[in-house]
């Protein structure tokens, strides 16, 4: 895996950053214009970047019909097509950089392989301005984006097996779906339940735990389930698990062994549902971990901390920017 | 690591393959003791005693005392300590009582016609205090009563020591006792050896077939009894993987077992694999773990099915336990380790009992699936060669 940390100014930098990364990991890229990078992996599938201006509005909240930056998950490239008429594009990432742009961002750590890349750019220094007139300085808010874009380790041949992931993401504030807003994770929500974006791609179709209603999904109608969603046995109830038995919730939650003093890791793994109702076991995400934070345990952690498993050296990227009510669920991603 | 199966003709039988199995890969014997059945046990362990037990050890005694059998015996003689005289009836197999030595003393030998009758059980009437009462007999087949091995694996770093018993007891059973200790007393019954914790792998005096894997940490014994079929029996008495290693957790045995009690073979089997036994902090503790059992795991809150293209699913059996759980999720507890070499699968419909199968370059052989533990779910896979 190719590590990278660097500080950058603006949108511009980071295409260009992305760019000759992915390109080091052996991605293909094309940089379709100044705002939009194309990247296509080792195994087909792409990932296209489109970092446009902060769009500037005399209010706190956006208009319905702007658009911000996105990151997007497709099957395959087409230099040909336009940014958003890629074959199975779907919205990963739907962030905003400051308003100032010639310090829109900060510090950027980039993690990936010929098939592999996670992405974190951590603003979380940054202040929270309002931009309501004119006259107001640049608009700037503080903000922790982690993408991370991926292939499962397949236990069998199935159509699909990619898996992305965001922290920041667009999601309706009303139930009349004409309102959203960009909704960042929280640190008490952990990543790969149906309280983050996650998704993976099966049949040629990007399936979304948190495709960004205003409800929550009935996970009763999912066609994927992992194994970090917790035990639910109330059949009535949207958040009801089928895979109850299989969770690794409960071993997550239990942050530090009390005697030994290890940190608990848990990998992601993956089940989609077959033509007969059945879950089969799709994969597990190799390089990714989950590990929860409990700071009044005495139990913190730090972005950018290095972890060891063995002869495998992980870093922790914290998908948020501030930790409430004390708990805080982080992803631990291979460098090594 | 050694992997073995076949048919014993009973459990002493088992008892001796096990023993032979370890000592072939480098566990030493500590103790090995056996109990001939010849004579009713001092104090009447392991045989069924109504009044006092006073007089088959060395209290005074004078009461009446009723002893049962394990199994039928023919008596030969009787010796005692005293010079009182008892009066002895006998009880056949078919329950018919009657006098078979009337106000007799020590030494006394019983008449041809009686020696060559099998009874079940003694009722014995002293006129007077005695003590240390002896009742010679034989037994067809049956000629030891108890044989109790402690092992050790010779490691001193990671110390394991390994205590099997076979015992025969009223009732027609004739149950293995598998139990780690943390020392070895040689004057003492394997229930009363050092920090120990017992499972049993219920049988009677007839033939089993077994399916064994025995490697320097820790032993995996599964059984099916010739007369109930279907039913295998599963013990796992040794060492887990500890994550972190042996010093976070000294002497760290478990014990996850079919059956957690001496009970008669037809009783159902009465221990769950979701919540295992494991030493720790000076004691054993039952602690939770992930292994699919009937308690865990039904079509419902585990709808999962083996692909199309039939790979199996491996899921190790993690031991843990959470001991706090405040507001707000807050929860503290101990992930202590895995099962080492014994799994939950998730099986396709072709692949059964006794097949074998591998993951990454081991081989495994499946000794549970589905039904034969009352869950479909219940499908256990343990290590080969």
């Amino acid at each position: 895996m190719k590590y990278d940390k660097t500080i950058l100014s603006t949108r511009f930098e980071l295409l260009e950053k992305i760019d000759s990364f992915l390109t080091s990991c052996g991605w293909q890229t094309h940089r379709k214009d100044n705002e939009t990078l194309y990247a296509r992996d080792s195994k087909g599938g792409g990932i296209v970047f489109r970092f446009i201006a902060w769009w500037v509005s005399y209010s706190t909240s956006l208009n319905a019909t702007s658009e911000v930056s996105t990151i997007r998950v497709c099957n395959s490239i087409d230099e040909n097509l336009a940014y958003n008429q890629q074959q199975g594009s779907y919205v990963a990432s739907f962030f905003s950089f400051q308003q100032d742009t010639n310090k829109e961002l900060s510090e950027v750590r980039l993690i990936g392989d010929s098939e592999n890349f996670t992405l974190q750019i951590d603003c979380a220094s940054f202040p929270t301005v309002y931009h309501n007139s004119e006259k107001d300085p640049p608009g700037s808010a503080p903000f922790m984006l982690v993408f991370s874009y991926g292939y499962l380790n397949k236990s069998h041949e199935f159509s699909g097996g990619a898996v992305a992931y965001s922290s920041i993401y667009r999601k309706s504030t009303s139930i009349i779906n004409t309102n959203f807003t960009m909704m960042r994770q929280h640190s008490s929500d952990v990543p790969f339940t149906r309280d983050t974006k996650t998704m993976m791609s099966l049949g040629g179709v990007w399936r979304d735990l948190n495709p960004g209603n205003y409800n929550d999904i009935d996970l009763r109608q999912s066609l994927i389930l992992t194994n970090l969603i917790p035990a639910n046995t109330t059949t009535t109830n949207t958040a009801f698990n089928a895979l109850s038995s299989l969770s690794a919730r409960g071993l997550l939650e239990i942050a530090k062994s009390n005697l030994s003093g290890l940190n608990t890791i848990i990998k992601p793994l993956f089940y989609y549902k077959n033509n007969v109702d059945k879950f089969v076991y799709a994969g597990s995400l190799e390089n990714i971990r989950v590990i929860k934070e409990q700071p009044d345990l005495n139990q913190t952690l730090n972005n950018g901390q290095i972890l060891y498993l063995g002869d495998k050296t992980f870093i922790v990227l914290k998908p948020y920017h501030t930790i409430s009510s004390n708990i805080g669920y982080d992803l631990a991603v291979r460098i090594e | 690591m050694a992997y073995i199966q076949g048919t014993a003709e009973n459990m002493f039988n088992l008892l001796e393959i096990i023993k032979n199995l370890a000592t072939s890969q480098g566990w030493e014997v500590l103790g090995d003791t056996t109990t001939p059945y010849n004579d009713i046990p001092r104090n009447g362990r392991l045989v069924s005693v109504s009044g006092s037990t006073g007089a088959l050890s060395n209290s005074l005694s004078n009461a009446k005392f009723n002893v049962i059998m394990q199994r039928p015996v023919k008596p030969i003689n009787i010796s005692f300590t005293g010079t009182a005289k008892v009066t002895i009836y006998g009880v056949l197999y078919d329950q018919t009582k009657e006098l078979i030595a009337e106000n007799v003393g020590s030494g006394y030998e019983f008449p041809q016609e009686i020696k060559e009758r099998e009874y079940i059980q003694f009722e014995i009437t002293p006129n007077a205090n005695i003590y240390d009462f002896h009742l010679n007999f034989t037994s067809e087949n049956h000629t030891i009563q108890e044989r109790f091995i402690s092992l050790s694996n010779n490691d001193d770093i990671n110390n394991v020591i390994l205590n099997l018993a076979v015992q025969i007891l009223t009732n027609g059973r004739a149950n293995l006792i598998i139990g780690t200790s943390t020392g070895f007393s040689p004057e003492l019954s394997i229930n009363f050896q050092t920090n120990t914790k017992l499972g049993y792998i219920l049988s009677d005096d007839e033939s089993v077939e077994y399916r064994i894997n025995l490697n320097r940490h820790r032993i995996i014994v599964s059984t099916k009894m010739q007369r109930v079929s279907e039913i295998w029996q599963i013990c796992y008495c040794g060492r887990i993987l500890i994550y972190g290693g042996e010093w976070a957790l000294p002497d760290c045995n478990a014990l996850m077992t079919t059956s957690l009690e001496n009970t008669h073979f037809t009783q159902p089997l009465n221990a769950n694999f979701n919540n295992p036994f494991l030493y720790f902090s000076g004691a054993f503790s039952q602690v939770s773990s992930t292994a699919l059992s009937k308690n865990n795991a039904n079509a419902t809150i585990c709808n999962i099915d083996a692909p199309i293209s039939g790979e199996i699913i491996r899921l190790p059996i993690v031991c843990y336990r959470t001991t706090s759980s405040y507001y707000n999720h807050k929860i503290e507890g101990d992930i202590f380790g895995e099962m080492d070499g014994f799994y939950s699968v998730i099986l396709p419909p072709n692949v059964n009992r006794g097949d074998e199968i591998s993951f990454g370059g081991e081989n495994f052989i499946v000794i549970a699936k589905g039904s034969d533990l009352s869950s479909p779910y219940e499908s256990y896979i343990m290590k080969k060669d």
